[in-house]
């Protein structure tokens, strides 16, 4: 585990991350100004001391709203991919290991759910539901399972073959039993990538089906609402939208990069493993 | 004219690692003459492999040599790697473990057997291919003309395993080190390794065999060396060793083996990277002294050497 | 205590065009309490999915087996569960078989947790009992498999096979990995754990010394059928094959190369299976062999006397 955390990808990521965290959960305390507080005197302000981001068309204080907007994003991300590992990586391990027409179906589930390019599925879904975070939440879920299902399979059907597992159901275990001690265990690590590859993922979508006005409500601080409702400034007062899209960026280039850290460390590791102590 | 083809004088290899610094090979000197089958005989973890690697230049990257390696006078450890690459395959050779590892399952058999011919002996594709069919017939894998089109998979096992030793040997090395060629393997495919050996070694091939198997190191070899913990501590000729091996060590080894009773060594192996103080064998021989606790010096008997007190 | 009557076993292989391969063939064995039995062929003859058959993990084509007078073969996994820690298979090879992100510790206190019925008090002192057993420290138990060598990890493997106080542990290939002085010391450790369980071994391997050195009764096994049985089967070897394996593993007459795969007989031949390769085959060998007594070694060929 600590080992984990020498690498550099992995600590520099956390550290960006954990930034990101601290400024959501405190930014009751850090933003300078409430967000719902309108200054209809001083709109559409370019940054400067008082306002570090300036303020939007309405007189709000950006950068407490990106601040604000950082809960919405990490919340959505968070959720949605918890939620996804969970139904996916349940469903994913069933078929691995069951196999026969459990896992036919379930694969042709992911397909069909699956056929559809994610962006307009998560569309398609807000639309019918309406707009709200919870519908975009689980237009999201909708989406991202998929890939926590597929992974999951494919390392199940691997770790289905392995000796420790006919091992166990030799002295009598359960199938219960071996899909919970041994394959979960066993496929963690890729799922984790996946989880956290996919935390990017989300969060990129959901601030773009807000931007596009569906998610979440207008006046709610969120980095893609924040990216819609600057469009129209964008010539006349762009840190409408430079703040919140840098912010976007920057999360989900932390996600990606502690992912891509965790993988390379994980390969090391099973590198490791096969090369330790046999000269 | 020196019939030493070999000369490895001092090498040391020291690994580190997360858990300390490993002291592969300590101080391992020795010589191979020309047509000498040599064995190098030890336990898994004792540094023998490593010991051939360094042989070859192919240690991993965070090892640190030290010592000299002569071939046929020349001292191929101080060669830059484009050097050394032209000694590898013409010189030295080496036979892997696994033939479906070692060959390329894409590219067909003759194809890859006559790679070492057209890199190092410069030969022309139509010359290569003729001595690949003759390679093949000598290994008795017929009709040479029909396999040397094929692919591995359309080989069996053994068929496999000779075709690699025919890639090994075909630039006609002087030297081939094989790294534990019986790992895992069967009765009769074991014999069948020592026959395609053997008629590789009557073309005059000296050969490097590092093995655990101690049956087919007496088989096979000419002279034995015996590797304990990073050391050679026993270099003897065949029989005079199998008659009476001087090392406690070589003693318990050889005690150990079916035929004599599968008697085991008393005592934990000991760690490469804190190894017992002085002789390394101490803690588990049954003649310990004192004088154990320093390091023994290496004494030459009868044309043999031992490195251990009880002869100083 | 286990009874094996006439099992064969075929493997089915290929999607358009079946390949069958008969894997083991009529093979009828008796394994007695305290006895250490081994079983010996080159590779592919047969022996390790015998072994499968005989610890119930596959289920032969047809032919039965028994345990004690009971039918296993057939019998639901719900019924077999009993019997399963009577009966236990140690692989060659132990990385496979212990899950690679448990402790060791965990791993053998395995079959306590899932056979249940004991308390974790109970669990801890058997662990630590089995551990002492097979000459494993309590440092070993916290670490992982990838931090044993290779002869430490088949301990474990050991270890954890005798949890349920087996009455027969079969050795398929067990020590083939390993180096001679580790085969030694599990051997050994082996037959002082038999003497102490009362259990018996069988010990599935290609070294014929180590056959000898360690067996009361030996079985040779070709192409799936048992050709040769019996005591001191590699002072008097009977059948010719044995005598090939003996001839093989002394590295006689390296200029020639023998065959090493078993190969297909011709089809509809229904001779001695070892036709193709036998250096003594006559015309009479085209007639099926059965097992004959000769002088207390059964003998699958007719020119024994």
């Amino acid at each position: 585990m600590i080992k984990l955390l020498k690498n550099r990808q992995i600590a520099l990521s956390l550290i960006i991350l954990g930034g990101l965290i601290f400024m959501a959960i405190f930014a009751g305390f850090l933003a300078p100004y409430d967000y719902t507080e309108k200054d209809l005197q001083n709109r559409l302000q370019p940054p400067s001391s008082n306002h570090l981001f300036g303020t939007d068309n309405l007189g709000r204080d950006i950068l407490t709203m990106v601040m604000y907007g950082a809960q919405a994003s990490l919340l959505v991300g968070f959720a949605v991919v918890s939620i996804s590992l969970a139904i996916g990586v349940t469903l994913g391990v069933l078929a691995g290991y069951y196999g026969g027409w459990l896992d036919e179906i379930i694969m042709r589930l992911t397909d069909s759910f699956l056929a559809f390019p994610s962006m307009f599925l998560a569309l398609a879904i807000t639309a019918f539901l309406g707009q709200g975070m919870e519908n975009m939440m689980l237009a999201l879920i909708a989406v991202e399972w998929t890939v926590f299902a597929r992974v999951a399979r494919g390392s199940t059907l691997d770790v289905k073959t392995k000796g420790y597992v006919r091992a166990s159901r030799w002295i009598g275990a359960s199938n219960a039993y071996v899909m919970i001690k041994h394959v979960l265990p066993n496929i963690i690590s890729p799922v984790l990538i996946m989880a956290s590859l996919g935390i990017g993922n989300v969060i990129l979508a959901a601030a773009g089906l807000s931007f596009l006005g569906l998610g979440v409500q207008p006046s709610t601080p969120e980095w893609g609402a924040m990216l819609n409702a600057g469009r129209t400034y964008f010539t006349t007062a762009p840190w409408l939208m430079l703040f919140p899209g840098l912010f976007i960026m920057i999360t989900v280039l932390a996600f990606n990069y502690f992912g891509d850290g965790l993988r390379d460390a994980l390969d090391q590791k099973m590198k490791n493993i096969e090369l330790e102590g046999r000269f | 004219m020196s019939d030493v083809l070999l000369k490895v004088s001092d090498v040391s290899v020291i690994i580190p690692t997360e858990q300390g610094t490993v002291h592969a090979v300590d101080n391992a000197t020795f010589s191979i003459n020309k047509h000498e089958v040599f064995s190098l005989i030890g336990e898994s973890g004792s540094g023998k492999s490593i010991l051939g690697q360094a042989i070859m230049r192919l240690l991993p990257l965070n090892a640190m040599f030290s010592g000299k390696v002569e071939l046929g006078g020349m001292e191929i450890s101080a060669l830059s790697e484009k050097e050394m690459q032209k000694v590898r395959g013409k010189i030295v050779s080496s036979i892997a473990q696994n033939p479906y590892l070692a060959m390329n399952p894409g590219i067909r058999v003759g194809t890859q057997v006559a790679e070492p011919m057209q890199a190092h002996l410069g030969m022309s594709k139509e010359d290569a291919k003729s001595r690949t069919c003759q390679a093949l017939k000598y290994f008795d894998i017929i009709p040479p003309e029909v396999r040397e089109r094929e692919y591995p998979f359309q080989y069996s096992g053994g068929m496999l395993q000779r075709a690699m030793v025919a890639m090994g040997t075909a630039a006609n090395p002087e030297l081939i080190i094989a790294d534990e060629p019986t790992k895992g393997v069967d009765v009769l495919k074991k014999r069948n390794i020592a026959a395609i050996f053997q008629k590789v070694a009557s073309k005059g091939c000296a050969f490097l065999l590092i093995t655990h198997d101690v049956g087919f190191a007496r088989a096979m070899s000419d002279r034995i060396a015996v590797n304990y913990c990073g050391q050679i501590i026993e270099i003897a000729e065949k029989e005079p060793f199998f008659k009476e091996p001087l090392h406690p060590y070589s003693q318990a080894l050889l005690d150990a083996v079916p035929e004599r009773g599968m008697h085991p060594i008393p005592g934990p192996s000991p760690s490469m990277i804190e190894m017992p103080e002085g002789c390394r064998f101490h803690p588990r021989c049954p003649n310990k002294a004192d004088r154990c606790l320093k390091n023994p010096p290496v004494v030459e008997i009868n044309g043999r050497c031992v490195r251990c007190w009880m002869y100083a | 205590m286990l009874k094996a009557d006439n099992l064969h076993y075929v493997y089915t292989s290929g999607l358009i065009k079946t390949v069958k391969k008969t894997a083991v063939c009529g093979v009828d064995l008796e394994f007695f309490p305290g006895e250490t039995v081994a079983v010996v062929g080159e590779s592919g003859c047969g022996k390790s999915t015998l072994a499968k058959i005989l610890v119930q993990q596959l289920a032969p084509v047809s032919g039965e087996v028994f345990f004690n007078g009971t039918k296993l073969t057939g019998m639901s996994w719900k019924n077999l569960r009993k019997f399963m820690g009577k009966i236990q298979l140690i692989p060659q090879n132990p990385d496979d078989v212990v899950d690679p992100r448990w402790t060791v510790e965990k791993s053998v206190a395995e079959p306590f947790v899932i056979c249940g019925g004991f308390s974790r008090e109970e669990i801890s002192a058997n662990v630590d009992a089995l551990f002492a057993e097979v000459g494993l420290s309590a440092e070993h138990k916290t670490r992982y498999p990838h931090e044993l060598s290779g002869g430490e990890l088949q301990r474990v493997v050991i270890a954890r096979a005798l949890a349920l106080k087996p009455e027969l542990l079969v050795c398929d290939e067990a020590t083939s990995m390993l180096d001679v002085s580790v085969q030694a010391f599990i051997v050994t450790m082996l037959k002082e754990i038999q003497m102490k369980r009362g259990l018996s071994l069988v010990f599935i391997t290609h070294d014929l010394e180590a056959a000898k050195a360690v067996s009361d009764r030996v079985l040779v096994m070709y192409a799936g059928e048992i050709v040769e049985e019996g005591t001191n089967v590699f002072d008097r070897p009977l059948h010719p094959y044995t005598r090939a394996l003996l001839d093989a593993a002394r590295y006689m007459s390296l200029e020639v190369l023998v065959p090493e795969d078993i190969g297909e007989l011709p089809y509809g031949f229904s001779g001695c299976s070892y036709y193709r390769l036998c250096r003594e085959r006559t015309d009479a060998c085209k007639k099926p062999q059965k097992l004959k007594d000769v002088s207390g070694r059964l003998v699958r060929c007719w020119k024994s006397k």
